[in-house]
């Protein structure tokens, strides 16, 4: 429908001038919360709405909202939702430097005007929009953003694709005192992280939550420098977590329930420590984890005698053997991994040499980077005949 | 054209009959029926194999017994006796498997070969896989090779028995062009009946007809695959199976079974033994199967995973008694329980947070089937229901508490 009277509606409801580029790229972070099936029409939608700093747009599928604001003129206050994904597309197609956007409060039709261009959106009303959660105290900490993304990726690769355990689904956030800790396992394997946390309000923070690991991912992919720090707040009914940056927030639900006892499954002390190149042990562990097709991918580590040898074999398709030089402290041992963990652990450490702690076939081994405390993984071996 | 890749299809001739005819040198030559149970009785029964000279006849398998020595009355009638079958077949697989580590064995008679990295023409290996086949076990086979598995089959069936064609890469299309259609592994009677209503007859007609007007008829995926295999493109791979695919152990009762503790106390004996056994063969599964007969002969199977896999019996009788749990209507009179483990494989992920219970277990189960091996089945077994594996140990700590 293109017969819209031009000039200024007297119905108009919000009225504001954009840069399309800077309203795509907080789109393209905010539509990840949108519900690609939801039965709630309005869950497809984003809601738009003009705050005195600019125009905030906000996605929700219930579990994961995530709003941000973008720098605009306000000329009329005012809210609509509009198809996310449609809205994305189009203005991400828009070459101008500015586009003016304004709704028709009677027919909910949002008009996107830029250069010659004008395109009409059907909306929804702003008043189906569920209602946000709302954070009700101030963030309880502080995080350094890039230390956090970091975190993240470090851990939330550990967690559970398994909906049965729901726990085991999430990243255990657990702050005392100036340290932030985040934590997650499959029960196959766990990983540990541990950063610095700066606490804002007064007394002691302690305490845990669980929190999607997939959520957590969202906030990893909006991590930038332009958005430094990372603050940490929650709903006073303690159900939500909200994670604010500079033009950001991202809040989700937490899941509820007990997360096993992990700090007893880090093994205290091992019987074999073997320290070698993580350059190294990585390459070989990719190529043997192309021989490794049964079900729970072994690949075989054998340590002993300045070396360490992965052996990898497969019925069906062959074999792979390559000895690495390597420092083995202890006694000699052959243990096998799931090729998949040992190359995430790998992956997910930083430093030049890899530090590999083994307790013999059957017992949990831990992965670090040599001399470094602030990370590690603990792999539970793959028995084989 | 040199071979891109080179597929053997082994077929033997008459196999049963044939096995038959070689231990009792006094057939040979002779019509030989293998059906039945060996006790006369032909009413039930069917024609399992038929030797070449009960097949001029008319007997062939699958044909009533009674039906068969009427047509054939100096024929041999032998039961059926698989070991026998299964042993000549061992020793013919090895022979293949000398030859190349990919088999993928049919039936105990049939075989596809992939030799395509094994070094020598494939020709002569075929030829001397024959030989070798005839003087260790006395028994004739046909073989087909070609550059894939459809054509090779095809071909071993041309001239059966004793058949040897080969088809020369690039020679697949021109050696399919005249034969009919039912003789494309998988086209059966409906499939061919739809094409004959397009008017085709041939294999070369089938793979020049245009697959988008089959599509219609067949469906996309079939008429694409039909019209690509009549052409003597097959791309798919020689798989050797897999050993061990499950292991089940089942029990039907003389009186059917109602009180509920008794079903219990069965479905951890069944465990018990399936678990005995899985270990035996140096395996652990990670699916447990329960399956139920009722008395009105209703039957069901349900299956859970057992989460990264596992050996041990507290594992296998959590599963199956969570799935008769879940599953059986109490007051229903059971004829038949069944215990199973599938997806076996020969490692194990160990769970971090049971790996000291998990431990206790392996133990115990250790212990009971060296017992078991020393004095019998039955000698000894757990008393006490198998204790929940699946339980995590879980910390009370959080947040919202405090």
């Amino acid at each position: 429908m293109n017969n819209w009277p031009s000039g200024t509606s007297t119905h108009t409801a919000l009225r504001c001038t954009v840069s399309p580029s800077a309203l795509s790229s907080s789109l393209s972070l905010v539509s990840r919360a949108v519900s690609p099936r939801s039965t709630l029409p309005v869950l497809s939608n984003v809601l738009l709405e003009t705050e005195a700093e600019g125009l905030r747009v906000t996605a929700t599928n219930l579990d994961l909202t995530i709003s941000a604001l973008v720098a605009a003129t306000v000329l009329e206050e005012g809210r609509v939702t509009v198809p996310a994904r449609l809205l994305a597309e189009y203005v991400a197609s828009l070459d101008e430097t500015t586009c003016t956007m304004e709704v028709d409060e009677r027919t909910q039709m949002l008009r996107i005007t830029s250069g010659v261009q004008k395109t009409n959106l059907h909306g929804i009303d702003a008043v189906e929009f569920p209602p946000l959660p709302a954070r009700e105290t101030a963030p309880a900490f502080e995080v350094d953003a890039a230390a956090l993304q970091q975190a993240i990726t470090q851990t939330a690769v550990a967690a559970s694709g398994d909906e049965q355990t729901p726990v085991l689904t999430g990243v255990l956030l657990h702050v005392e005192g100036s340290e932030l800790t985040l934590v997650a396992t499959d029960r196959h394997r766990l990983a540990v992280k541990k950063l610095e946390a700066q606490v804002l309000t007064e007394g002691v923070v302690s305490g845990t939550v669980i929190v999607p690991a997939r959520h957590l991912g969202e906030l990893a992919r909006a991590i930038n420098p332009t958005r430094p720090r990372v603050g940490v707040a929650f709903s006073d009914a303690r159900n939500q977590v909200f994670f604010t940056l500079r033009d950001m927030e991202i809040s989700s639900r937490l899941i509820e329930g007990n997360y096993p006892n992990y700090t007893q499954v880090i093994p205290a002390h091992s019987t074999t420590t073997v320290v070698l190149s993580k350059e190294l042990l990585l390459k070989s562990a990719k190529t043997a984890a192309v021989l490794a097709r049964d079900a729970s991918n072994p690949v075989r580590l054998r340590a002993g005698k300045g070396e360490l040898e992965l052996l990898a074999q497969s019925a069906e398709v062959g074999d792979h053997d390559a000895p690495l030089p390597a420092k083995v402290d202890g006694e000699d041992v052959q243990v096998a991994f799931n090729a998949r963990y040992l190359l995430d652990a790998l992956q997910a450490i930083d430093g030049e040499d890899a530090e590999l702690s083994l307790n013999g076939p059957l017992q949990p081994a831990v992965v670090r980077a040599l001399g470094r405390d602030d990370y590690l993984c603990v792999i539970m071996p793959v028995r084989v005949p | 054209m040199g071979w891109v890749r080179a597929i053997i299809h082994l077929d033997l001739d008459a196999f049963y009959a044939s096995v038959e005819q070689e231990r009792r040198p006094e057939l040979r030559g002779r019509p030989v029926i293998v059906g039945g149970g060996g006790d006369g009785r032909t009413a039930r029964s069917v024609v399992s194999a038929a030797s070449y000279e009960a097949r001029r006849y008319g007997v062939h398998s699958a044909m009533p017994l009674g039906r068969a020595v009427r047509l054939c009355p100096t024929a041999a009638v032998l039961p059926v006796d698989f070991p026998a079958y299964r042993q000549a077949s061992t020793r013919i697989f090895a022979l293949a498997r000398a030859l190349t580590p990919l088999v993928e064995p049919l039936s105990l008679d049939e075989a596809y070969l992939d030799v395509t990295a094994t070094p020598g023409d494939p020709e002569e290996m075929a030829i001397r896989l024959r030989d070798q086949i005839l003087a260790e076990t006395g028994l004739h086979a046909s073989f087909g090779i070609a550059t894939c598995k459809t054509v090779a089959k095809i071909a071993s069936d041309l001239r059966k028995p004793r058949g040897f064609v080969v088809v020369r890469p690039g020679d697949e299309a021109e050696f399919l062009r005249p034969l009919p259609l039912r003789t494309l592994p998988g086209l059966g009677p409906s499939t061919a009946g739809t094409l004959a209503g397009l008017g085709l007859r041939t294999l070369g007609e089938l793979a020049g007809h245009p697959a988008a007007l089959l599509e219609r008829r067949l469906g996309k995926a079939a008429a694409h695959s039909l019209t690509r295999r009549a052409r003597g493109i097959d791309t798919s791979p020689v798989v050797p199976p897999s050993t061990t695919k499950s292991i089940s152990r089942e029990e039907t009762y003389d009186r059917d079974v109602v009180d509920a503790g008794m079903l219990r106390e069965r479905v951890r004996h069944l465990s018990a033994d399936v678990g005995r056994r899985l270990r035996a063969a140096g395996l652990s599964a990670r699916t447990v199967s329960l399956k139920i007969r009722y008395a009105d002969f209703t039957s069901l199977t349900r299956q859970c995973p057992l989460d990264g896999g596992s050996d041990s019996d507290a594992a296998i009788t959590s599963g199956a008694l969570a799935l008769l749990t879940a599953t059986h209507q109490p007051d229903r009179p059971v004829r038949l329980v069944g215990v199973g483990v599938h997806n076996l494989e020969n490692a194990a992920q160990l769970d971090l947070f049971s790996a000291p219970r998990a431990a206790r277990e392996r133990h115990l189960d250790a212990t009971l089937d060296a017992l078991q091996r020393r004095f019998g089945p039955g000698a000894v077994h757990r008393g006490a229901p198998a204790p929940e594996l699946r339980d995590l140990d879980w910390r009370h700590e959080d947040l919202r508490e405090t």
